[in-house]
C-alpha cells in the first residue's frame, strides 16, 4: 500500500503542494488528474525522491520510504528519458542493474519486457533510432524492468498510438492484477474512466476529490437528473420546482430531500418530455465539477 | 544499493559506452598517430639520434684504435660500430661491399676507404691513433705515473657560460610532448565530462536515474569512470611512445622517457581532479549541447593558460612566471612536469604544489557536488550557479 501523507512542497513563495494525502491499495490503478500546474509531477517526484518536500511522508506498507524502498519502485517521468545513443538492450539491462538487480538477471529481465512491450527486435539498436511510439515502448519497460513493488507513471498515454494505448493500458492493467499499487497521471479521462478503480482529482495542489470511481459517481450523481423538454421556451420552468438547480442544458440538480416526481410533473406541464433519467456523472463531469469548487 | 556500487555501475557505463563512440576511437588512433609521429620521423630524418658509422678492424693495434676512438665518438654526434675481422683482405672486402664505411688494417696501422675518408671518422681514429702512439712512447721513457697520466690525459678547459641555457633539447622535447598530451587529455575529457551531463540533463534520463540512485553516485560514477578511461589512454599512448622511442632508438637517455611517461600520467590524474568538478558544473547548469561551449569557455581558458605558461616554461623550467604558476591548482598540471622534466625543482616544492592542488580539488568537488544536484533537475534556460549553491 502506498501512502500520501500531508504532502507539501513550495517553489519560491508558491505553494505548489498543499497538505496533499491519498493511498493507493495493492492491486490498485489510480488515475491521477487535475489540470496542468496543479502539482501531479511534483507529487510524483516527491514520492520517487527526486525532489524533496517541505513537509508530509510518504509512506509504502506502513514506513516511511528510504532510497531501498525507493529504487524497488517503477517510475515514468512526464518528460520521457533515455540515453539517446545507448542501446535498447544495454540500456535496459543498465536500468536494471541499478535498480539492484545482479547482472546476469538484468538481462534476462531485459530481455523479458523487450518481448513483452514488442521491441525485442530492437534489441540492438540505439535508442534514437527508433520511432517515437517504440522509445515511450522502452520508456514503459524502463520502468517495469526491475519488477517494480509499486508503479508510479506521469502521463505514460500521451503520444502513444491506439496500438501503443493498448499495451500500455494491458500492462498497467496486468501489473495491478500482480497485487502492484498503480498511480498513473493523465488528461485522457475517457482512458482513466475505463481503467482506473480509483481516482485523485487536484486543483492547485489541493486534493479536491478521491475514492473509488463507482462511489465518487454514486456520490455526486445523487438527486441528479438529464431532463429533455421539447417546446418549453426558455426553460423557467425550473424555477418552479421546489430544491431544483439547473446543473447544464441538461441537467438538473435536486436538493436532498425534494421530490423527483414533482419535477417531471413540472418538466411535463411545460413542454413534451423527451428525456427524463437519474444521470450517472462521466469523469469528465465529475472532474469539471470539482475543478469549478 | 550503496553508493559505492552505484557509482561503480555508473562509472563502467561511461567507460563502455565511451570506448564504443567513434569519436573516442578516433582521438586515440589520432593521439597515437601523432606520437608515433614524433619519434619516427625524427629517426627517419636522422635529427633526434646519432649517425652510426661503421668501421672495421683487424687484431692488434687496428681493434685498439678503432675501440679507442669510440670514447670521442659522442662529442661529434655520431656513434661507431666496430666489428673486428681476422685478415686485412676481409677488412678491405667489407670496405668494398659497403658493410663497413672504414676499415683499419696492418701494423703500422693504415685506413681503407672505399674513395674518400669520412671527416668524422678520420678524425676520431687519427685521433685515438696518435693517443695510442703518444702513450706508447710516454710508456717507454720511464716517468712518474701521475705525470705520465697528466701528460697523456691533460685535463679539459673549463668552459664558463655567461648566459647558460638550461636543460637539454632532449628533456625539453620530452617536456614539451608532456604539456600538449596533458592539455589535449585535459581539455577532451573536461568536454566529454560536460557533454555526458548535458546529455543526461537535455534527454531527461537524469529523472529515471535520480529516481533509483544519489547524484552524488551519479556524478562521482560519471568522473570516476572518465578518469580512468582518460588514464587508461594516456597509459597506453604512453607505452606506446615510449616502446617506440626505444626502439627506434631516438633516445639518449631512455629514462627521460620513462620519467616523462610517469609525469604525464600522473598530473593527469591531478589535472582531471581538479578541472572535472568544474566541468560538471558547467554541464549541470546549462540545457543543451549547444550551450556548453559558453559555459565551458572560462575553463578551456583556463586550461589554455596552464598549456602557454608549460609551454614557455620548457624553455625557462624555473623562470619566475613557472615557479608561480606551479602553486596554483588550474596551472600547475601543465606546469609542474615540465619543470620536473627540465628543470630543477626541489622535493618540498613539488609536495606543497601538488598538496594545495590537491586540498583545492577536494573543496570544488564538494562544492559541485552540491551544485550539480540542484542544477541537474532545473529546466528552462541557464541556471545560475549562484543559485544552485542556495538552494542547496
Amino acid at each position: 500500500m502506498l501512502e500520501l501523507d500531508g504532502l507539501t512542497r513550495r517553489y519560491g513563495d508558491r505553494l505548489a503542494l498543499d497538505r496533499l494525502s491519498f493511498t493507493v491499495h495493492p492491486g490498485q490503478l489510480l488515475g491521477f488528474v487535475g489540470p496542468n500546474g496543479a502539482g501531479k509531477t511534483t507529487t510524483m517526484r516527491i514520492v520517487l525522491g527526486v525532489l524533496a518536500q517541505d513537509a508530509g511522508t510518504v509512506r509504502f506498507d506502513g514506513k516511511t520510504i528510504d532510497a531501498a524502498t525507493r529504487s524497488r519502485f517503477g517510475y515514468m517521468p512526464e518528460e520521457r528519458g533515455l540515453y539517446p545513443t545507448m542501446r535498447v538492450g544495454d540500456q535496459l539491462a543498465y536500468l536494471a542493474e541499478l535498480h539492484g538487480i545482479p547482472r546476469a538477471e538484468a538481462r534476462e529481465k531485459a530481455e523479458r519486457w523487450m518481448e513483452t512491450v514488442g521491441v525485442a527486435d530492437r534489441a540492438g539498436s540505439r535508442v534514437e533510432e527508433l520511432s517515437l511510439g517504440n522509445q515511450q515502448r522502452v520508456q514503459l519497460a524502463a520502468a517495469l524492468v526491475h519488477d517494480p513493488v509499486a508503479l508510479i507513471l506521469d502521463e505514460p498515454f500521451s503520444g502513444l498510438d491506439p496500438v501503443g494505448v493498448d499495451v500500455m493500458a494491458g500492462v498497467l492493467a496486468e501489473r495491478a492484477a500482480a497485487g502492484v499499487p498503480v498511480v498513473f497521471s493523465s488528461h485522457q479521462l475517457d482512458l482513466v474512466e475505463r481503467l482506473c478503480d480509483a481516482v485523485a482529482i487536484v486543483k492547485d495542489g489541493r486534493l479536491v476529490a478521491s475514492g473509488a470511481v463507482q462511489e465518487l459517481r454514486a456520490r455526486e450523481g445523487r438527486g441528479l437528473f438529464r431532463v429533455e423538454v421539447e417546446g418549453a421556451g426558455d426553460g423557467t420552468w425550473l424555477e418552479r420546482v421546489p430544491g431544483a438547480r439547473r446543473e447544464g442544458p441538461t441537467l438538473v440538480r435536486l436538493d436532498d430531500g425534494a421530490d423527483d416526481q414533482a419535477l417531471l410533473d413540472a418538466a411535463r406541464a411545460a413542454g413534451r418530455v423527451r428525456r427524463f433519467e437519474p444521470a450517472e456523472p462521466s469523469l469528465s463531469d465529475l472532474f469539471r465539477e470539482a475543478i469549478a469548487a | 544499493m550503496s553508493t559505492g556500487k552505484a557509482t561503480w555501475l555508473v562509472a563502467r557505463r561511461e567507460i563502455v559506452e565511451r570506448t564504443g563512440q567513434r569519436s573516442f576511437q578516433v582521438s586515440t588512433g589520432l593521439t597515437l598517430l601523432i606520437i608515433a609521429a614524433a619519434v619516427i620521423v625524427p629517426s627517419l630524418l636522422d635529427l633526434g639520434g646519432d649517425r652510426t658509422i661503421k668501421v672495421t678492424a683487424t687484431g692488434g693495434t687496428p681493434t685498439e684504435i678503432a675501440e679507442a676512438a669510440k670514447q670521442g665518438a659522442p662529442a661529434l654526434d655520431v656513434k661507431l660500430a666496430v666489428t673486428r675481422v681476422n685478415t686485412e683482405a676481409e677488412a678491405r672486402q667489407r670496405v668494398d661491399d659497403g658493410e663497413a664505411e672504414v676499415a683499419v688494417v696492418g701494423e703500422p696501422a693504415r685506413l681503407v676507404v672505399q674513395d674518400e675518408l669520412d671527416p668524422d671518422a678520420g678524425a676520431l681514429l687519427q685521433q685515438a691513433a696518435a693517443q695510442l702512439t703518444r702513450a706508447r712512447t710516454v710508456q717507454g721513457l720511464g716517468i712518474e705515473p701521475s705525470a705520465r697520466d697528466e701528460l697523456l690525459q691533460p685535463p679539459p678547459l673549463e668552459t664558463q657560460a655567461i648566459d647558460p641555457q638550461e636543460g637539454d633539447g632532449e628533456a625539453e622535447g620530452l617536456a614539451s610532448i608532456a604539456v600538449i598530451l596533458l592539455y589535449g587529455q585535459l581539455l577532451m575529457y573536461g568536454y566529454w565530462i560536460s557533454a555526458g551531463v548535458v546529455e543526461e540533463k537535455a534527454s531527461r534520463i537524469v529523472e529515471v536515474l535520480l529516481s533509483t540512485i544519489s547524484a552524488t553516485a551519479l556524478l562521482r560514477g560519471k568522473l570516476l569512470g572518465l578518469g580512468i578511461l582518460g588514464f587508461v589512454q594516456l597509459l597506453v599512448v604512453g607505452a606506446v611512445g615510449t616502446g617506440l622511442a626505444i626502439a627506434t632508438d631516438v633516445l639518449d637517455v631512455p629514462s627521460g622517457a620513462a620519467k616523462t611517461f610517469a609525469a604525464v600520467l600522473a598530473f593527469f590524474v591531478l589535472g582531471y581532479a581538479f578541472y572535472a568538478a568544474l566541468y560538471a558544473v558547467a554541464g549541470a547548469t546549462v540545457q543543451r549541447q549547444e550551450d556548453l561551449q559558453g559555459s565551458t569557455m572560462p575553463l578551456t581558458v583556463l586550461v589554455l593558460v596552464g598549456f602557454f605558461i608549460g609551454i614557455q616554461a620548457v624553455g625557462n623550467p624555473d623562470g619566475g612566471l613557472a615557479q608561480v604558476a606551479s602553486y596554483l591548482p588550474p596551472t600547475m598540471p601543465m606546469i609542474l612536469p615540465v619543470r620536473l622534466i627540465a628543470g630543477d625543482v626541489a622535493v618540498w616544492e613539488v609536495v606543497v604544489a601538488v598538496g594545495i592542488s590537491l586540498l583545492a580539488s577536494a573543496l570544488l568537488l564538494a562544492a559541485a557536488v552540491r551544485i550539480y544536484r540542484n542544477a541537474i533537475l532545473r529546466t528552462g534556460g541557464k541556471v545560475r550557479i549562484l543559485d544552485a549553491w542556495r538552494a542547496g
